[in-house]
């Protein structure tokens, strides 16, 4: 209750009253004084008026008499000093009061500077929001309307406030929504979430979302809203877009369907259809050869040999093609692959298919690898398959196989002493149907390396080579170690 | 009966060039005493129920019915699929043998109850080679109940 500045007010008074107080008792000790020495005055006057009582009085009395005086003269500079003194306690007293009142001044100067500046702060706050803010009464009208509101809608808050209603802004679907939502508000007090459509004053459209709290009188009753309004213009538009960008993925999703079928009907197609007719050129040729030998000469029988040698090599490329195709739509497995084992198990495949028991082979350690065994045989069949083939014409054909860890990945190799190729045409090798040597000197459709190129990079891996011709050649191909991607 | 009896083969295919390549691989093998041949699914059919134009043909199953995939009007499958779920005809051995090698055919025939599957190779000998061998095996060495 009792604040600085009513203690410095207390103390105002107090010194003032102490001035007061100190001024009547100087007056009435000073005219005390002064009567007293009048009184003396008076006194030596009568005492020289009679002289002859003076000589006749005593040095007694004459002391007495000096006494008196010298008292009253000690007591006047008493009081005089008193004075002082006083005067002095009570200009203190008037100063620190002073220096009281200042301070509560200066104080309660700037905590009504704190407080303009925080009410101007708020003010900004709830203008300048980046969301509307307003505030209805229970007739749905606005009462409030803050800057940023104002500007979405075009309005002036003279045009807004106690003239308009919410309701008054809204398209005719936001409309019913207002009405169902508005009586659940002023009942239970809050409401989030809703989006309408407003219109500006310029009559083009702006959609919201509001949020609304209730402020209650004192007896509970609603007062006014506290509302929120948030620009979902943008927001919708990015839902329709993203609706767009779905419905177009969607679409492309059948057309991949599509043409995933109808590629899967190709591969069917050649499989099937174009087989029948090179079982009939070769058949029949062959028919041709065995009842009509004997009609026919060395240049008849070495005509259809030839047309027998193409239709089987038409047969072989269909298969490889068909595989080549194959690994690109086959689903790939992910485990840890012992590749010892898957190479020394391709090994054994290519060797007796090749017909090759002379070949000596030897086979490094490798580490495991990550991927899909079916896959990653194939591999190693295609490399060792010509690794066996090219080397096949030496008196000591020999083919190495190993690998190692790299980092992340594990390397593997396999390498030959045969015939080599030209890194001339290295960009060739890998190609598909691209060969580097006739067909006379090693027999082959020119898939082999490009099946192994497509399979090790789908399973995250890069293959490549070096040789130089008639010094054998080394493949490499990589693969993620164990536990890597798949 | 005797192991070389003379054998009955169903030969269901519609394309005339590998039919004669067919016939002619059996004739080689010698074992070919009667070989039937039906040109499509519902010929097939008819032989092997002695229906429509095989009404009459003598009782008994074919000992071994070889049976092309793609057919016009019925095709292997529907073929495979009705022989094999007639009591009457369950223990024809069937062997499918067709160009594809396409995994869903496999799977197919193997689940309507075929008894073996051969790709028809390309290689003439090695057809040669295939036909008579099958039929050797499902027709000569093969024991079917009566």
């Amino acid at each position: 209750m009792f604040r600085q500045h009513d203690w410095a007010s207390l103390g105002l008074i107090t010194a003032l009253a102490a001035l007061l107080l100190v001024a009547v008792l100087s007056y009435r000790i000073l005219a005390g004084f002064v009567s007293e020495a009048q009184d003396v005055a008076q006194g030596y006057e009568a005492l020289l008026d009679h002289q002859y009582v003076a000589l006749t009085l005593s040095g007694e009395e004459v002391a007495q008499l000096a006494q008196r005086a010298a008292d009253s003269t000690a007591r006047a500079s008493k009081a005089i000093a008193a004075m002082f003194v006083g005067g002095f306690a009570i200009v203190a007293m008037l100063l620190v009061a002073f220096g009281f009142l200042r301070r509560e001044i200066i104080r309660r100067e700037r905590a009504e500077q704190i407080l303009r500046r925080s009410h101007d702060e708020i003010e900004d706050l709830y203008n300048h929001a980046p969301c509307g803010y307003h505030s209805l009464d229970a007739n749905g009208v606005f009462v409030r309307i803050n800057d940023t509101e104002l500007a979405w809608l075009g309005y002036s808050r003279e045009e807004v406030v106690g003239l308009m209603g919410f309701a008054d802004l809204l398209t005719p679907d936001s409309l019913a929504t207002f009405r169902e939502n508005f009586p659940l508000f002023l009942a239970s007090g809050e409401i989030s979430d809703l989006d309408f459509t407003l219109r500006r004053k310029d009559g083009s459209e702006l959609r919201v979302s509001l949020s609304a709290t209730a402020i209650l009188d004192a007896e509970g009753k609603f007062l006014k809203s506290r509302s929120t309004l948030f620009d979902i213009g943008r927001r919708k538009q990015a839902e329709a877009h993203i609706a767009a960008l779905h419905r177009d993925l969607e679409r492309h999703a059948a057309q991949l369907e599509v043409a995933n079928r109808e590629l899967e009907s190709f591969s069917y197609s050649v499989s099937h259809d174009l087989r029948s007719p090179l079982r009939a050129i070769d058949g029949f040729s062959r028919m041709l050869e065995e009842d009509y030998a004997g009609s026919l000469d060395t240049e008849g029988l070495r005509l259809l040999k030839v047309i027998r040698d193409n239709s089987r090599a038409m047969g072989r490329l269909i298969d490889d093609l068909l595989e080549f195709s194959r690994l690109g739509r086959k689903p790939m497995a992910a485990t840890a692959i012992n590749m010892e084992e898957l190479a020394g198990e391709a090994l054994q495949e290519v060797l007796s298919a090749q017909k090759a028991s002379q070949v000596s082979v030897v086979a490094d350690t490798m580490p495991v690898a990550w991927g899909d065994p079916a896959l990653v045989k194939q591999v190693w069949v295609n490399l060792l398959s010509n690794g066996v083939k090219f080397s096949s014409r030496r008196e000591q054909p020999q083919v190495e196989v190993g690998g190692s860890t790299e980092g992340e990945e594990n390397v593997y190799f396999v390498r030959d002493n045969g015939a080599g190729f030209d890194m001339r045409f290295y960009d060739k090798l890998f190609g598909v149907f691209q060969r580097l040597h006739r067909q006379e000197e090693f027999e082959g459709t020119g898939v082999g390396l490009a099946i192994v190129q497509r399979v090790v990079s789908r399973l995250g891996g890069r293959v490549w080579a070096d040789s130089s011709p008639d010094q054998g050649a080394n493949f490499y191909f990589t693969l993620p170690a164990q536990g890597g991607p798949s | 009966m005797s192991q070389f009896e003379a054998v009955d083969i169903l030969l269901a295919e519609d394309n005339p060039t590998d039919a004669e390549l067919a016939m002619r691989a059996l004739e080689r093998s010698k074992l070919a005493n009667r070989i039937v041949w039906v040109h499509d699914g519902s010929e097939a059919l008819e032989y092997i129920f002695r229906e429509g134009r095989y009404a009459d043909r003598g009782k008994g199953n074919p000992k071994l019915l070889l049976l092309d995939l793609k057919m016009p009007k019925v095709d292997g499958l529907q073929v495979l699929k009705k022989v094999k779920s007639d009591p009457s005809t369950q223990v024809i051995p069937v062997v499918i043998m067709t160009s594809s090698q396409e995994e869903c055919d496999l799977v197919e025939s193997y689940r309507l109850g075929a008894n073996s599957y051969i790709v028809k190779p390309v290689d003439f000998d090695q057809f040669v080679d295939a036909v008579s061998q099958t039929a050797f095996y499902w027709a000569v060495i093969n024991k079917v109940p009566a």
